[in-house]
């Protein structure tokens, strides 16, 4: 054990440059892959922060009189028990704060009690600051990391239904239910506040016939299920106006979908720098036990076993692996708060639940170790018969060259060239590892610089990856007739440069047994649904369904479905299978006359319009014809193309960020291990490099033949990695969003960006081989031969 | 390219001086290679080691010069500091009168591989080129013809004694004696003005040793400038003038005649040389 550790700690230190990258790169892949597990652990805590705090497994809203709900609550025989909440949904409000210069338009706003009831006090304050001055407003999480406020900030809330109000933060809460970016912006004010919001709105309600305040009803289930009809029949309840319903695990889609695919891309990346971290590992080994071999002879002339000497050689690797993953897990646990409070929050609404996860921990440190220790054992094969006599008389070199291949002699060319291409030929062993550590890099690249192209600066596609149809532009009108609205598609199709104007409505039913979006539209050929097999619906009788759906039902184009609305069902033939992220790939398409059949009123308050050539610009031109085409009729228009590219965007800025932060990393990734590359060719190379120093080539000659030997094996790998990642980017991003509904996703595949992408690997290579190769500008000839 | 300056400026002229050795013999020799006040210092654990103390030296054209004295005496950092491998820390090294120390990285390896032939202990060919692709890619380096280099280094194989077929294989596959045979075509492959040979023989069995010996003693015969540095008596026996380095500086030299063959005489004045500077 002692000479073990001593033979160690010998090729510990001999390795230390090596040593110094490994433990950097596998300290970042640590990292991302704890980031990645913590990420992903959003779904547990949501569900036991929902059992702790005694979350409601279902709720219904919209508007009802409440003795006859209570009633009806109590006769259904699978709601165990129940509490009923009151909520004034205000419409559209701007807020002001003091991040914002400009004020920030909030279509989801709600606006709760802060009293004793259930519903509060399944709220978790996280801050609070009850003594503030002013009028006092609490937030939840999402809305407060959304606004960009803290406890004592001072907000201004605007609604053309009742003025002006200012409050001052007093607290922020975790809402389990209405707290992300699928839900509301709830807040809290204190009861008089309420009363006074509450008495303008219905003053305005009374006059303009609408309703502001809504029943917001929680129920327990006590372990039954209630089907989405049953759900219905009861928030129609008596004619009511219903708003919907949702049971725990769609708000829970609402807190996690978001992480969740994070956490896939995170560990996709992850997994593909392990991959590269130990292709990199078994050509270090490789090239050490070559360079070394001599000392290995010696050491196995004094009584060293060769199952000691690979031992020593695989503990030292798996000592750095083991460091390294507890430093990415250490560094992970300690940075995540700030990640989490910078960005995370945002798109949870949740906290983290701070703690080291000893199965986290576990889990990466069997992975990691457990692949570095099996390339170790494999690099380490070559000495498993080493002779010493072999070792110390000739090494293991000696049997490498079977073959002079371009003799000097008889080859014409120039000399740096051909020596170049000579030491290329030779290295067989080395070509195939570097090859393939380069592909990977190249792959990668390429990936990541796609998807940078598609979430930064082309996001069309990968908006309609997450949301299908994706319009320019939305323009909002009174009028529900058939007659007024073609008159209004008339004059909106007449503005120059419209090319779409349609409607697309959604409401909820079922399909089969399964709860489901409809979604519905007057002119489906318009209609981007994210179609990848099959045609659109053009009749009244024809349905696409999203493929995980169809999978679910074990249904494909041909097949007949059934569809339900309360009580209406009707068999539909389906045409298409559809993908999108919304909606989780429970959703179906229908014309407008199809949705009536089954009682869908079908009804559309906006049209979507998309432009022969889009842009910010040409979307405000476009608006500010139809807000004169249509007059009073026109009640509001909205550019949805600058919405798309805006912060405002989520979740595909959430996703954009994240692809960023990884382009990053995959970016310093492809440099640490290009240097560990090119260090591991130029240490084994040293000698040599002496040898023809001390001979008279000048150390530019030799920084020349070193990149050279290289061009030609990076150039193809990078080539090769390019074309790999502009082919298999969508198949990758298919795999990575499978769980969500796609079947086949179709982002933005440049070609520009995969040949920019490689030669940037080709370019970076030739450079750090440079810069790597400066030693031998620094080192005399003499000592580069001592070593 | 060239950076040795030796088209940009007007050599110098050679230095010719009369010199007047330890045991009184008189010659006319061109100084090839002449030092000044050369110190090379290293530092080991934080602390300076002195190798090379104000060293004086002159080496002259066509001499077989040997230089000997105790390990760590600084013998190889004399010898690939004269040769322009090393940096030195302190003093000027003349070659044919020009001051190289002042010479870039890349200026003395220019300088090296027109003037200087080097022949190692560890032999160092390159382990991936053929023993004839190690000598051509020397060659290569002056901007020789490579069909031209063939032939001039098949006529020095075939001096050496090396024959084609060991042309054809790897440095491994060859004996220690048949590698640095094949290091010493290498070495004068593009005629150079000096050979320097750092204990050439040290890793040789005794046959190995002679036919290397000869070979060096042979290229000397003919006009080839040697300095070697060795610890083998028998090696130093073929110098025609032997120079005794300890504690940083030249302590004794000795001439003890051109080497014609191995006789008692010239053992005598050698032996009686080294004891008396301790060995």
């Amino acid at each position: 054990m002692g000479n073990l550790w001593k033979l160690i700690k010998a090729n510990a230190r001999k390795d230390r440059g090596q040593l110094a990258l490994f433990f950097m790169i596998l300290t970042l892949a640590a990292l991302l892959l704890h980031v990645a597990l913590i990420v992903s652990d959003y779904d547990h805590v949501y569900d036991r922060r929902a059992q702790k705090r005694n979350v409601v497994d279902a709720v219904l809203y919209g508007v009802y009189d409440k003795n006859e709900m209570e009633s009806s609550l109590l006769a259904q025989g699978k709601i165990r028990s129940y509490w009923m909440e009151k909520m004034i949904l205000p419409g559209t409000v701007t807020v002001n704060v003091p991040t914002h210069r400009t004020g920030k338009s909030i279509d989801d706003f709600a606006i709760f009690e802060n009293h004793q009831s259930d519903y509060v006090r399944s709220l978790d304050f996280i801050e609070r600051k009850d003594d503030v001055s002013g009028r006092k407003i609490y937030l939840n999480l999402y809305t407060a990391r959304n606004l960009g406020v803290s406890a004592g900030d001072v907000m201004k809330i605007d609604s053309e239904y009742f003025g002006t109000y200012e409050f001052t933060v007093a607290g922020i809460y975790e809402d389990l239910i209405l707290g992300n970016s699928f839900s509301y912006y709830s807040v809290l004010v204190e009861p008089e506040c309420y009363q006074e919001l509450k008495v303008t709105c219905e003053r305005l309600a009374a006059e303009k016939n609408m309703f502001f305040e809504r029943d917001f009803v929680g129920c327990f289930l006590g372990g039954e299920q209630m089907s989405n009809a049953e759900w219905e029949t009861l928030g129609m309840l008596n004619n009511g106006l219903f708003g919907g319903w949702g049971d725990r695990d769609s708000f829970k889609a609402g807190y996690v979908s978001v992480v969740n695919l994070l956490a896939a891309f995170m560990s996709a990346f992850a997994g593909i720098i392990i991959l590269v971290t130990v292709t990199t590992i078994a050509f270090t080994i490789r090239n050490n036990i070559d360079k070394d071999i001599r000392n290995l002879g010696a050491l196995r002339a004094v009584g060293f076993t060769t199952k000691q000497l690979r031992r020593a050689i695989m503990a030292e690797f798996t000592l750095i692996a083991f460091l390294a993953t507890l430093a990415g897990i250490g560094i992970s646990f300690a940075t995540y708060p700030i990640l989490e409070r910078a960005y995370i929050q945002e798109q949870t609404g949740m906290r983290w639940e701070r703690g080291l996860q000893i199965s986290h921990v576990l889990l990466l440190l069997a992975f990691v170790l457990g692949s570095i220790v099996l390339i170790t054992f494999i690099s380490t094969r070559k000495i498993k018969h080493l002779s010493p006599a072999t070792a110390l008389r000739f090494g293991l070199s000696s049997n490498s060259f079977r073959k002079n291949y371009l003799p000097l002699a008889e080859t014409k060319g120039g000399l740096n060239g051909l020596l170049a291409l000579k030491s290329c030929l030779q290295a067989k062993s080395q070509n195939l590892t570097v090859f393939f550590a380069m592909l990977l890099v190249a792959f990668v690249t390429t990936f990541a610089a796609q998807l940078f192209y598609n979430t930064q600066v082309d996001v069309t596609r990968f908006q309609h990856l997450i949301q299908g149809d994706v319009p320019d532009a939305h323009v909002y009108f009174e009028g529900r007739e058939q007659e007024e609205l073609s008159e209004i598609r008339e004059r909106l199709f007449e503005i120059p440069g419209v090319k779409q104007v349609y409607g697309l409505g959604s409401t909820s039913g079922h399909v089969e047994e399964e709860a489901a979006t409809i979604l519905y539209s007057d002119s489906c050929k318009d209609v981007y649904c994210g179609l990848y097999q099959g045609t659109m619906a053009m009749e009244d009788n024809e349905a696409v369904v999203a493929g995980s759906l169809a999978e679910k039902l074990g249904v494909t184009v041909g097949d007949e479905i059934e569809i339900c609305y309360g009580e209406e069902k009707e068999k539909y033939l389906i045409t298409g299978l559809q993908q999108a992220v919304y909606g989780m790939g429970m959703r179906i398409y229908l014309t407008d006359g199809g949705a009536r059949r089954i009682g869908i009123p079908a009804e559309f308050s906006y049209f979507r319009i998309r432009l022969d050539k889009p842009s910010a610009a040409e979307v405000d031109r476009v608006l500010e014809q139809a807000r004169k085409a249509l007059g009073e009729k026109c009640t509001e228009v909205e550019n949805y193309y600058r919405y798309q590219r805006s912060m405002d965007n989520m979740p595909v800025m959430a996703v954009s960020f994240i692809v960023l932060l990884l382009v990053l990393l995959s970016f310093v990734i492809a440099i640490l291990v290009l240097s560990l590359i090119i260090k591991n060719v130029f240490v084994k190379r040293e000698k040599e490099f002496g040898i023809k120093k001390a001979l008279g080539f000048t150390s530019s000659q030799l920084r020349l033949q070193l990149a050279l030997s290289l061009a030609l094996i990076v150039f193809v790998a990078a080539v090769l990695g390019g074309v790999l990642g502009y082919s298999l980017t969508n198949p990758l991003i298919t795999i990575i969003f499978w769980g969500y509904g796609i079947k086949k996703a179709e982002l933005f595949v440049n070609g520009l960006v995969a040949v920019i992408a490689a030669c940037a690997v080709v370019l970076f290579t030739a450079l750090i081989s440079y810069i790597a190769a400066r030693r031998m500008k620094k080192v005399s000839a003499y000592e580069l031969i001592r070593e | 390219m060239d950076y040795d300056g030796c088209k940009k400026k007007k050599r110098r002229s050679l230095a010719r001086r009369r010199n007047v050795s330890l045991e009184g013999r008189k010659t006319v020799s061109e100084v090839v290679i002449k030092t000044e006040k050369l110190s090379k210092s290293f530092s080991i654990g934080g602390k300076q080691q002195h190798i090379l103390k104000n060293l004086d030296l002159e080496i002259y054209k066509g001499d077989f010069t040997v230089i000997m004295g105790p390990s760590g005496a600084g013998k190889s950092t004399l010898l690939y500091a004269l040769s322009g491998m090393d940096k030195v820390s302190l003093g000027n090294i003349y070659y044919s009168g020009e001051n190289i120390t002042k010479y870039s990285d890349d200026r003395l390896a220019i300088f090296r591989r027109k003037h200087c032939g080097f022949v190692f202990q560890q032999i160092h060919l390159v382990e991936n080129m053929s023993i004839m692709d190690n000598v051509i890619s020397a060659g290569m380096l002056t901007g020789q013809k490579q069909k031209d280099l063939k032939d001039k280094a098949m006529a020095l194989f075939e001096q050496v004694g090396i024959s084609e077929e060991l042309t054809k294989k790897f440095p491994a596959q060859l004996s220690g004696g048949e590698a640095q045979r094949a290091a010493v075509v290498r070495a004068l492959i593009n005629d150079p003005e000096v050979i320097f040979a750092d204990e050439p023989t040290g890793a040789l069995n005794s046959a190995g040793v002679k036919a290397v010996l000869d070979v060096l003693t042979k290229v000397n015969q003919k006009g080839q400038s040697i300095v070697m540095v060795t610890h083998d008596v028998k090696s130093a026996r073929r110098g025609n003038r032997i120079l005794y380095l300890s504690d940083g500086g030249i302590v004794g030299e000795c001439h003890p005649g051109a080497y014609v063959s191995e006789d008692q005489n010239r053992h005598e004045i050698i032996r009686q040389f080294l004891e008396k500077q301790g060995w």
